[in-house]
């Protein structure tokens, strides 16, 4: 098997608990670079936690507890020595509704950069272009650079968010739902852009929307109730699927 | 018995509300209108800038005026930070639980003590186990222990206002807690804690009780902060229970009251400005 198919996330037997809540279970899966693979299952079905597990986003969450391993190229993200921001830094997210700063649109793609002690003005200068041209948005910003992301379109808004997290170079892009505050045709955007963004990075997407998970995305995983059903190649998990459930839900059944 | 027709009962309400808000402006017009009126006849450049004479019969109010700012400066500088401090404390770095709960319980408690309360108390600590005298140290401090609860409690209710997204996105970043609370959260937060602050300073720029009996009545201009001071609204209270001299009482009120508009006049400005640059 050739390198880049060893497993960029891997998750064994991992357990999610909000207080008494079991919100993950035994969820095992290995997740491959350079690819786009969607979780999709009802909602309240864990794909958001399963999703922000891998950067530790559900620390933030009080009484949330994690048992079982999941590790990234190898390493272990729980283990001691892991540092959260270097995680996070590594597997960088974007969220459902569209969350820039109320700054410019410069000082928000250039925010992690800063953060992280980058301050050469041409090295910060390079990264603002190749992010938002990563994004996408760099033809349509590159004049209004100064201006309040939040007079941006709420589409633009989320290419920017996008932006946000290229600049910090990340290696796994998380997207929680990041389409379902936008039109039709920023959603195309946003689905063309991850074909792109995936040539370079792992990416993950939750997802309830059943044909974009179909047409964007190479690999699937069916989740219900905490638990993964199944997971595969998408086409194969739409038009084949090996579980009863997962055929019932794509089908419309339920959720 | 009938009910009242909605749109009777809207009516009724549409008046009630306007007469209360009517009723609680014009109290306040007509502070300020008769403290200007009875003030503004002796507030002449003489007034605001020499010193008083015969116990502020004749001369001016300018060492008062030093003194109400002097110590007021002291105050915010120790209690800004300590009290956005707090704030942040509260808000980032406790889960809801019984300590924070304590916390809270104990700045609203402080927040409803009188302000004589804390004069005793500045007295007793500041002045006297401290050894630091009448002072405009003693009495900053007293002014500052006195508005933190205000300070704690605007800047905790700006800081819970940000939007969790706003540190989600920071933390996704890679940033740290201490970067995402400095460049994230209290950037969005200031508004608010500004107006908190501002709030504040109408506190202690207008207190009589706490600073009379820590800053002392002195009437020199003050060169230290270990000096004694006294400040416009304590140099009112003695020119008016003194009877020393009525219409100079009614023009040091004047300045005071023109003070605090000009202050809270340049707080709003300055955060139009502000917010003109971040959004």
């Amino acid at each position: 098997m050739p390198e880049a198919q060893l497993p960029k996330l891997r998750a064994r037997n991992l357990n999610l608990y909000y207080k008494a809540f079991h919100a993950l279970s035994d969820v095992t899966l290995d997740i491959l670079p350079q690819t786009i693979t969607a979780i999709i299952g009802p909602s309240g079905c864990g794909k958001s936690t399963l999703l922000r597990t891998f950067n530790r986003m559900n620390d933030l969450v009080p009484g949330a507890r994690v048992e079982g391993e999941v590790t990234l190229d190898g390493e272990d993200i729980f283990a001691p020595t892991m540092s959260l921001v270097r995680l996070r830094r590594r597997v960088g997210m974007v969220f459902q509704r569209p969350n820039p700063f109320p700054l410019s649109v410069r000082d928000n793609v250039l925010f992690g950069p800063r953060a992280h002690g980058i301050t050469p003005r041409d090295r910060l200068q390079e990264i603002l272009e190749a992010s938002l041209k990563g994004a996408g948005l760099w033809a349509d910003v590159r004049d209004r650079l100064d201006e309040p992301a939040l007079d941006l379109s709420i589409g633009a808004q989320q290419q920017l968010c996008i932006a946000r997290l290229l600049a910090v170079e990340p290696e796994v892009i998380l997207l929680d739902e990041p389409c379902s505050a936008l039109d039709p045709y920023s959603t195309l955007h946003i689905e063309e852009l991850m074909r792109q963004l995936s040539e370079t990075y792992t990416v993950l997407i939750v997802t309830h929307n059943m044909q974009q998970a179909a047409r964007a995305s190479d690999r699937s995983v069916f989740m219900l109730l905490g638990e993964l059903v199944e997971e595969g190649p998408t086409e194969q998990v739409f038009t084949m699927p090996r579980d009863e459930r997962t055929e019932q839900y794509i089908t419309g059944r339920f959720g | 018995m009938k009910r009242l027709n909605p749109e009777v009962t809207q009516r009724i309400a549409t008046v009630c509300l306007w007469a209360a808000a009517g009723l609680a402006l014009s109290v306040l017009a007509y502070i300020i209108i008769l403290v200007l009126a009875k003030g503004l006849p002796v507030l002449t450049p003489h007034f605001l800038l020499a010193s008083p004479e015969r116990m502020g019969r004749a001369g001016g109010i300018f060492p008062t005026i030093v003194g109400s700012l002097a110590l007021t400066l002291v105050a915010l500088v120790v209690a800004t930070p300590l009290g956005v401090g707090t704030a942040v404390y509260l808000t980032e770095y406790t889960q809801p639980g019984r300590l924070a709960a304590v916390i809270r319980f104990g700045v609203d408690c402080l927040a409803g003590v009188p302000s004589i309360i804390f004069g005793l108390f500045g007295f007793i600590f500041f002045v006297i186990r401290l050894g630091m005298g009448w002072s405009v140290l003693s009495g900053g401090l007293t002014l500052a222990v006195m508005i933190l609860p205000t300070i704690i409690r605007t800047a905790e209710e700006a800081i819970r206002a940000v939007p969790g997204s706003y540190r989600e996105a920071s933390f996704s970043a890679g940033a740290t807690s201490w970067q995402t609370i400095t460049r994230v959260v209290l950037p969005a937060a200031l508004p608010g804690v500004v107006t908190g602050i501002v709030l504040a300073i109408g506190r202690s720029i207008g207190e009589t009780a706490a600073v009379i009996f820590t800053a002392g009545t002195a009437l020199r201009l003050p060169t230290s902060l270990f000096a004694s001071s006294r400040t416009m609204a304590v140099h009112f209270y003695i020119l008016a229970r003194e009877g020393l001299s009525m219409p100079r009482a009614y023009g040091t009120a004047a300045v005071l009251i023109i003070l605090i508009l000009l202050i809270n006049t340049a707080a709003n400005a300055l955060m139009v400005r502000f917010r003109a640059r971040t959004q």
